[in-house]
């Protein structure tokens, strides 16, 4: 029986990882055939952009996220002791009431929420209303453009890259676009004419302002480290990101320690993270949903206009992935072997073949910081909302800052990145020993007077405050 | 259960306890003067009986002894003595109602509203006597001996509301 | 210098002034998720701080006291299983053993201790049930659902005891009606290691968590004076610092016996009411145990045909058997006329009971002294001045159930 689910669970996985490698390889022949043609016959470039949007952003990130609809309830399942849905089958043949690991819950749902009515409050300003699941889904999904999943080939005679554009501005880009998705949630707010709605449009606006900041600080590091705001490209920090710091061959096989991003800035990393995990909106971060509370800014929305909200969360967290990997997580690269699998003589001929396996990586990259993210949400209790705003200005602020000044002092002095590699290794074994340490019993703080402290700093920067300031 | 609390009420509010006796399992009761309930809880309070447990009420309409018709039960617990305080106030149908002790005990406050609600004894001095279970517009008061158990309330139309604090009446309000 | 020349600093006035600015009242409830079974709060809100609040309940108001006065009193007992419905074991007890001082009746020796073995065993279900739904509504789904797995244990034990989950309609005046299942108790054992390890990972996930203190701690605070003057017992009383636990004050049934702690707090804050529970579900796992071994052989209800129904075999075999039956169910027990206040312990708090019999086999009147009804009175009192998040935590540690408070 063990045997038996385990070979389920692989199949499963090789199935997923299959799926993706042709995705990916058939993202690199169209890209390469479209720039062709568009070439060709118009004599413009763009076509590979154009491919990417279809493959990547509608094939990839949205599968994904309505994939994750489903492994959100499975996955918090397994923590919890619980099977999760199994309920629907589609009783075709021999899929005739099996539950495939409630796959068909998907469509299910989808179902669901396309045929419900779509309800509008006759005190709502019906203009707004409908524009806020359309704001709140629209920037959200447009961040991915400028995330690099791959290489840049040959393929058909034309230069691609698994990007859909490589601006000159790019982090600036993402920067931008992210704080356009307030509008969605704080129209849907004000718009519904709903008091608790309401109440959930302000939590978020003033949630998304003040953690926009912290934002932006924790990426000025990586800036700074690799001397570019581009994502893609050859000099994009994706790339970048590949090179090693220290490098040695064993046996034709390349090691070392490359110059990934939570390597060179673990403070960033974890700064980035719980910035942009508050601005998904997702718990412990949820307080404009806080669904004991208020119940939400989109209480009086249903159908598939609630279904965009839902769907917007996922596909931040899947975004919010992809963003992490491409500047943290060293893009499409592996930690090792980079350069023994480009100079094998099969991949310099077919270089799409190599292009998709590292696209691939990718993808594996960002489905494991989705689950990362997905068991944080069904672990932490909510924040609450002056908690929240403590936590932004003054823990990850002030940290950003520091972090800041301390990155660029050790750039000017070591333009080769090694120290900072070696300040951010110390970093890491500090936040490691100060979380592994037990606290005090319960007893014992039960018995002293725990009056309300600070909210100091929490959950996952809880480790990194003395960490930062035992370093510095 | 030692009678020190009647006792102590009898000495520092005399007139106040009308009457003492024991019930069939032994424990004492006192039966308070009616417009004195309020002097006498703060001497309880004072007395260390600082946990406010309980208060109800009874209709004694059917009971042998049946005038005066309603009792007025309240139970309060002290900490180091480690023992309930049963005091009573008998309250005719004519003259039905008997100051409050909500300033004395905050507990009282939904106790007391209970017991309008239910019994139909006022308070006077309450100043937010609003029904505590039942709505505004409930007629009579259910659990009188005279109401019957099968008895119907008329349908009320959808009314608006002024004060979302208040409810959309005032009666009740003293 | 001319008064009218403009002056480009505001004035004293201008700068403390405030915006002109409405306070907003939010409805909460009946029916929304912070509000346990049907109650309703009017909130007045600046922005998210709470400036008044009311607390409206009645919504789930079933008359249970006319129900009683028109019923016999062992017909009583199903509608003291809807008072506290998740512990409802402890209401049939508690309703039981006022009845009794009122007889003035003594009962078995070992009904005294299966008496104990369910009241704790609800108990245990009781502070489960509020420690899960304080970390369901933070946020924490996985400890709720810890929570809920080891409750559902316990209602597996109470079904096989009782028959039923939820309505256990268990005891009868003079004792039980039934005695342990065979092999119970050893699978209460097993229940109960079980229910440890599930309760130690509820306390793994909040008791330490960050969030959950941040949280819980300094927030729904009342003082010890404040939460005696409005009638708080049990856990809500202690977290303030008041040792006041009946079953140490009183002890009634077979606690005299048993050892057992009464669990403290010193804040009076939702942290202290979380970590009580959390102890005396300890507490109640060690009285539960010692009472399965310490529990003797030997009838399970008094041997008097005017309060206990006989033996089937009698009724069907013999004419006494037969009228005593009769009179027992037809016209109920006999209690005498009079009155009586008492008081049990339960998850809550104090469960007082006045009876008032007029001698026929009908209660007179039945006064019950919810625990919870006093708590939430106190409500407002806690969180005015506080943030509307404050509220959550604060309602869920005072474990408000709305059949005992509406009645």
């Amino acid at each position: 029986m063990k045997m038996k689910k385990w070979i389920e669970v692989s199949l499963a996985i090789g199935f997923i990882i299959g799926a993706l490698y042709g995705l990916m390889a058939a993202a690199y022949g169209l890209s390469g055939l479209l720039e062709g043609l568009l070439k060709d016959k118009f004599g413009v470039s763009g076509g590979a952009g154009f491919a990417n949007l279809l493959v990547l952003m509608l094939g990839c990130v949205m599968v994904i996220a309505t994939a994750l609809t489903l492994a959100e309830r499975k996955w918090s399942a397994m923590m919890q002791d619980r099977i999760g849905p199994n309920r629907a089958t589609i009783d075709i043949g021999p899929l005739k009431g099996r539950a495939l690991g409630g796959v068909p819950h998907i469509v299910t749902d989808v179902l669901k929420l396309l045929t419900k009515e779509d309800f509008q409050p006759a005190t709502a300003s019906k203009f707004l209303f409908n524009l806020g699941p359309i704001l709140a889904f629209a920037p959200v999904f447009a961040l991915f453009a400028i995330v690099p999943v791959g290489p840049t080939l040959e393929v058909a005679g034309q230069k691609v890259g698994l990007y859909v554009a490589n601006p000159d501005f790019g982090l600036l880009y993402m920067l931008g676009i992210a704080s356009l998705a307030v509008y969605g949630t704080s129209l849907a707010g004000w718009a519904s004419n709903n008091k608790f709605a309401l109440l959930g449009g302000v939590r978020a606006s003033s949630q998304m302002i003040s953690y926009e900041v912290a934002l932006g600080l924790s990426l000025v590091g990586m800036m700074i480290a690799f001397g570019t705001v581009q994502l893609a490209g050859p000099t994009g920090m994706s790339e970048m990101q590949g090179h090693y710091l220290w490098k040695a061959t064993v046996g034709g096989l390349d090691v070392g320690i490359p110059a990934w991003g939570f390597l060179l800035q673990p403070v960033g990393f974890i700064l980035f993270f719980a910035a942009a995990f508050a601005e998904t909106k997702r718990a412990p971060f949820d307080v404009p949903e806080g669904e004991s509370e208020i119940i939400g800014y989109f209480v009086e929305y249903s159908g598939m206009k609630f279904g965009l909200f839902m769907i917007a969360e996922f596909v931040e967290v899947v975004v919010l992935s992809g963003v992490l990997t491409a500047i943290f997580f060293g893009g499409w690269t592996l930690p090792f072997g980079n350069e023994a699998l480009a100079s094998v003589g099969f991949f310099q001929d077919h270089p799409w073949v190599l292009g998709a396996l590292f696209a691939t990586i990718f993808w594996v990259k960002v489905i494991l910081l989705c689950y990362l993210q997905l068991a944080i949400r069904w672990t932490f209790p909510r924040f609450r909302y002056d908690q929240i705003q403590t936590l932004g200005w003054k823990i990850l602020l002030p940290m950003g800052l520091v972090n800041l000044f301390v990155t660029g002092a050790l750039i000017l002095w070591d333009p080769t990145l090694r120290s900072l590699a070696i300040a951010g290794g110390l970093e890491i074994a500090l936040i490691a020993a100060v979380t592994l340490v037990p606290r005090g019993g319960a007893k014992d703080e039960h018995a002293e007077d725990h009056g309300h402290g600070g909210h100091g700093a929490h959950g996952a920067t809880d480790a990194a405050a003395p960490a930062l300031a035992a370093h510095h | 259960m030692s009678t020190y609390a009647l006792e102590q009420l009898e000495a520092r509010l005399p007139g106040a306890l009308e009457q003492r006796y024991q019930d069939r399992a032994g424990d004492h009761w006192g039966v308070v003067a009616r417009l004195k309930i309020a002097d006498a809880a703060k001497v309880v309070k004072e007395l260390g009986y600082t946990l406010f447990v309980s208060m109800d009420c009874v209709d004694r309409l059917h009971l042998p002894e049946s005038t005066p018709r309603f009792e007025v039960l309240y139970f309060f617990y002290s900490l180091e003595r480690n023992e309930h305080l049963r005091l009573k106030v008998l309250v005719s149908e004519d003259e039905c109602e008997l100051p409050t002790i909500r300033f004395v005990y905050q507990g009282a406050n939904w106790a007391e509203r209970l017991a309008w609600d239910f019994y139909g004894v006022r308070f006077t001095g309450h100043g937010d006597l609003r029904r505590m279970l039942l709505y505004e517009e409930f007629q009579g008061h259910p659990l009188r001996k005279d109401y019957a158990m099968r008895d119907r309330q008329p349908l009320i139309p959808e009314r608006p509301i002024k004060d979302i604090f208040r409810g959309p009446g005032t009666s009740g309000v003293s | 210098m001319a008064h009218d020349e403009y002056d480009p600093t505001p004035s004293n006035d201008e700068l403390e002034a405030h915006l002109q600015t409405r306070n907003m009242v939010v409805n909460l409830g009946p029916s929304h998720p912070a509000m346990h079974g049907t109650v309703r709060m009017k909130v007045e809100l600046d922005g998210e701080t709470i400036v008044k609040a009311d607390t409206e309940i009645g919504f789930l108001h079933r008359g249970f006291q006319k129900s009683c006065e028109n019923v016999t009193w062992t017909q009583c007992i199903p509608y003291t299983d809807r008072l506290n419905y998740v512990s409802a074991l402890m209401n049939n007890f508690g309703f039981l053993s006022a009845v009794e001082k009122l007889i003035g009746l003594e009962i078995p020796e070992r009904a005294k201790f299966i008496r104990v073995i369910g009241a704790e065993l609800h108990r245990i279900a009781d502070h489960l049930t509020a420690t899960g739904a304080l970390g369901l509504e933070l946020g924490a789904f996985a400890a709720f659902l810890y929570g809920i797995e080891a409750r559902e244990l316990i209602q597996d034990r109470v079904t096989e005891l009782t028959g039923a989950r939820l309505t256990t309609n268990y005891g009868r005046v003079g004792g039980l009606n039934r005695d342990l299942p065979p092999g119970w108790g050893d699978k209460v054992l097993r229940t109960l290691t079980k229910v440890e390890e599930l309760c130690g990972e509820v306390s793994a996930l909040l008791t330490h968590n960050r969030i959950f203190t941040d949280r819980c701690r300094g927030t729904g605070v009342i003082t010890a004076t404040d939460a005696l003057d409005f009638g708080f017992t049990g856990p809500c009383l202690r977290a303030c610092g008041v040792n006041l636990d009946l079953r140490k004050q009183k002890p009634y049934w077979a606690y005299d016996q048993l050892k057992f702690e009464v669990a403290m707090g010193k804040n009076g804050d939702n942290y202290d009411r979380y970590l009580i529970r959390v102890k005396e579900i300890a507490e109640s796992i060690s009285l539960i145990r010692q009472a399965l071994d310490k529990m003797p052989e030997g009838p399970v209800i008094v041997d008097d045909r005017r309060i206990a129904l006989p033996p089937k075999d009698e009724v069907y075999g013999t004419i006494e058997g037969v009228m005593a039956h009769f009179k027992l169910v037809m016209e109920g027990i006999q209690v005498p006329a009079g009155e009586v206040y008492d008081a049990t312990e339960a998850a809550n708090g104090e469960l007082g009971w006045y009876l008032r019999s007029d001698g026929s086999g009908r209660p007179y009147k039945v006064h019950v002294r919810a625990p919870g009804f006093h708590i939430l009175s106190g409500v407002g009192k806690m969180i005015e001045g506080r943030m509307l998040a404050d509220l959550i935590p604060t309602f869920d540690t005072i474990n408000m159930i709305g059949g005992e408070v509406e009645q």
